[in-house]
């Protein structure tokens, strides 16, 4: 009887364990299990049943808090991370929305500058190319990163430059 | 300026202030010195011994059984303890001085 009464205990307290994340179960979860035997069995001899009931009691709420913890800082973590790893894309995506939102703002002041929808999307498209090739360039050929940085501002200015008086072609007509 | 600690932290702390304990060591350290007020369960404790040890207030040691982790207090956690532990003190001593605890009628306190 009073080992059915530990040994159910810790059946039920190790599938608890499973609930939590794997790192955290993986580095912590059997010294949880290990001290919930001793409390289950230094309960059990000092009050019996009762005894094992309220700690029960306590388990759920200690358990259930707990898992809700460790499982937000789990997710908070990863989110962290997958910022972290994807810093550089979310710099070009806010730069090209910062650079979009000058023009947008000045046009609200003044009519010398009249942007339709058209350029908004031709230039937020240039300007996500070539924030997106800086940063393949500086992943993949770090070595030969500068003359190519220099390149791709070249072409991002020269096609500008194209697009909006024309230097060599009409597409800016 | 050592940043204030939870209490359950605080109490793990004081565990470990004499020597290095397991987990169900610092839980019935804790019980003892907190006359039961603070009752530690495993996902508590493990939970507080994770940030501590992100923290740098604790370190994992080697201890009497090698299947148990060991925990100590690391500079940090020392100076974090002492810390709060002066706080603890001074507080203590401005209660006395401004004669709080008779008019709160903690009479134990006051003599």
């Amino acid at each position: 009887m009073v080992r059915s009464w530990i040994r159910n205990s810790e059946r039920i307290y190790s599938l608890l364990v499973r609930l939590y994340p794997k790192h955290y179960r993986d580095e912590y979860g059997e010294e949880m299990q290990f001290v919930f035997s001793e409390s289950v069995k230094d309960t059990y001899k000092e009050h019996g049943e009762h005894g094992v009931t309220r700690l029960w009691m306590r388990m759920v709420w200690d358990t259930g808090r707990s898992l809700i913890i460790q499982h937000w800082e789990t997710h908070a973590m990863k989110t962290k991370q997958t910022l972290i790893n994807n810093k550089d894309s979310a710099a070009v995506v806010g730069g090209t929305i910062g650079i979009l939102l000058i023009p947008l703002i000045t046009m609200q002041f003044t009519t010398d500058v009249q942007w339709d929808v058209f350029d908004f999307v031709v230039m937020g498209a240039l300007l996500l190319a070539t924030g997106f090739g800086l940063v393949f360039v500086n992943r993949k050929f770090k070595n030969y990163r500068l003359p190519l940085f220099v390149m791709i501002v070249l072409g991002f200015l020269w096609l500008w430059a194209e697009l909006a008086v024309g230097i060599f072609t009409n597409w800016g007509s | 300026m050592e940043q204030t600690l939870a209490q359950s932290e605080f109490y793990i702390l004081l565990s470990l202030a004499i020597k290095s304990r397991h987990g169900y060591e610092i839980m019935k350290q804790v019980e003892h010195d907190s006359n039961r007020k603070v009752l530690l369960g495993p996902g508590t404790l493990y939970g507080s011994i994770k940030r501590m040890l992100q923290s740098q207030l604790i370190q994992e040691v080697t201890g009497d059984n090698p299947r148990r982790k060991y925990y100590t207090l690391t500079e940090r956690g020392r100076a974090s303890l002492s810390a709060e532990l002066q706080r603890y003190e001074e507080a203590i001593e401005l209660a006395k001085r401004t004669d709080v605890f008779s008019n709160l009628g903690l009479v134990r306190f006051a003599l």
